[in-house]
């Protein structure tokens, strides 16, 4: 009988495993996205962006372990479906940001110096944005439902300053006097870097959510 | 002993029925498998009878003794009423068919006591009450206190498992308890069955609705359940079952599916929502005079026929 509590503690921990894996992906994004930027290495973002993708391909291993234990009878239908959409919305971080570095270094956006600051900006509200995504999963498992409240809520507030920035950086380059195929091209970049944060409000919606279901 | 068929089939329609609020929940919410649920239910729904249900046989021996041919027509009338009403979607009571049969046969052999039916129709009223009371105080309880369950998720999830395993076990055990004398309780009072014996059969005729029919029921009828959550309706279910069980130790055959409104209307009293709307409360007020009613008229059409025959 106590069968489906140790697979409960073992998708706790996998869920946890691949929370890390995420986090590893979205180091390496930052990573990237920097040497690109800042340090115009864009080699060396290249380098990154492989290795991006390999912790992305981790996370992926760790999810698809996920919900073969949840298939399998641990916990109950309702907490897995909410764990297996908690999980899914984690794997989109870890998608964008390998979707993001695809569209800068495979296609060696022509960022102009007047626009890169932005991007930077939204790379650092993202990094912090996943803090809370971190906080917010952890504090659900450990049923600290206040604190993964007060986690979806800095989300939110992350993803508004994204828009913000987003919105800003979208004004400047239209400014420029520079081709429109190349706006076109950076503009595409802002869109994709911006679906990290997009992401992360739907999953702090379902964090929300969650924790308030399991108020009595 | 053929007089008996009547009986099973009344025992295997209300254990196929019972299914759904006795372990649809923990099915639906993947606690348990349905096989392992089916068969633990039925186990228990033998202990309970063969442990605490023969006190129910003794009240409908004192509503009227029955003969061999009124036993078999009280069995008739009521299995043929609850699968009537099944398949109109009618709520369905099998202590409120049984007592509806007796009360018809009875009337027209001139022998009928006032006293147990006073007690019957008063529990009628009561078991909704009773539900509500047994489902008010340990959600209210749990509300004020809800340390009482653990916090993390992985344990919480598995208290609440395991908790919906126990009351299911304790459901089917109140109704074995409780219901079993609905089954054979007037070929008890016929003598053609020991009480011990009486109890066994009916129990068995339940086990046997179950395991062959409660699947279906619980995938395609459902019960006032469905909506909760896993946690109310752990509490629903065990609202039900100490209903059923107290009612079992006085020695009053009740409603499982009354008790369990009570309870589902006491979780709502807790929660600030209506959990169960007018139509529900309709149908409870259908299952104290309806399924009486049309088992009573029955059951003296067939007294009638089978004299004509006669």
């Amino acid at each position: 009988m106590l069968g489906f509590w140790k697979r409960g503690e073992q998708v706790n921990d996998l869920i946890l495993r691949h929370l890390a894996h995420v986090r590893q992906a979205m180091s390496l994004f930052g990573d990237a996205t920097r040497a690109y930027f800042v340090e115009k290495d864009v080699e060396k973002a290249r380098r990154l962006m492989v290795e991006t993708h390999k912790a992305e391909s981790l996370a992926d291993d760790v999810r698809r372990e996920v919900e073969k234990t949840l298939v399998q009878g641990a916990l109950l239908a309702p907490s897995r479906r909410q764990l297996l959409l908690i999980v899914d919305g984690i794997d989109t971080l870890a998608n964008a940001a390998q979707g993001t570095l695809h569209y800068l270094v495979n296609q060696s956006v022509d960022v102009p110096p007047e626009v890169e600051p932005f991007a930077l900006k939204i790379l650092e509200e993202s990094e912090t944005l996943f803090e809370d995504v971190d906080c917010g999963v952890r504090s659900l498992l450990a049923g600290d439902a206040k604190t993964s409240l007060d986690c979806a809520e800095r989300i939110d507030r992350h993803e508004s300053a994204v828009d913000r920035f987003d919105a800003e950086a979208t004004r400047t380059l239209f400014a420029l006097n520079i081709e429109l195929a190349r706006k076109m091209h950076v503009r595409g970049y802002f869109a994709v870097l911006a679906l990290i944060s997009d992401r992360a409000e739907d999953l702090a919606d379902q964090v929300a959510l969650v924790a308030a279901e399991r108020a009595l | 002993m053929w007089t008996l068929v009547a009986g099973i089939f009344m025992g295997w329609s209300l254990g196929a029925d019972a299914a759904a609020s006795l372990f649809g929940p923990t099915v639906r919410s993947g606690a348990m498998r349905f096989w392992t649920a089916a068969i633990l239910a039925s186990i228990f729904v033998l202990i309970g009878a063969m442990t605490v249900g023969s006190g129910c046989f003794a009240t409908y021996d004192a509503i009227g003794t029955q003969t061999l041919l009124s036993a078999f027509l009280v069995a008739l009338a009521a299995g043929l009423t609850i699968t009537l009403m099944a398949a109109l979607g009618l709520p369905v009571s099998s202590t409120q068919a049984v007592v509806g049969a007796i009360l018809g046969v009875g009337l027209l052999s001139g022998g009928v006591s006032v006293a147990p039916l006073t007690k019957i129709g008063l529990s009628w009223v009561l078991t909704p009450i009773g539900g509500l009371v047994a489902a008010y105080i340990p959600y209210k309880l749990l509300v004020l206190f809800p340390q009482a369950l653990p916090s993390r998720l992985v344990n919480r999830v598995g208290v609440i498992r395991v908790g919906l395993v126990l009351v299911t076990c304790y459901s089917a055990y109140a109704l074995g308890a409780n219901n079993v004398a609905n089954v054979t309780g007037v070929f008890v009072s016929s003598g053609l069955l020991s009480p011990t014996l009486g109890a066994l059969i009916g129990a068995l005729a339940i086990g046997l609705g179950i395991l062959t029919f409660s699947r279906r029921v619980i995938e395609t009828v459902g019960s006032a359940l469905v909506r909760l959550d896993a946690v109310t309706a752990l509490i629903a279910i065990l609202a039900e079952a100490i209903t059923l069980n107290v009612y079992a130790v006085i020695g009053i055959p009740v409603s499982a599916s009354q008790a369990i409104v009570g309870a589902v209307i006491g979780i709502g009293l807790v929660k600030g929502v209506k959990t169960i709307d007018g139509r529900v409360l309709l149908r409870v007020l259908f299952g104290w005079v309806g399924t009486p009613t049309i088992a009573g008229l029955l059951s003296a059409g067939l007294v009638l026929g089978a004299r004509l025959v006669a």
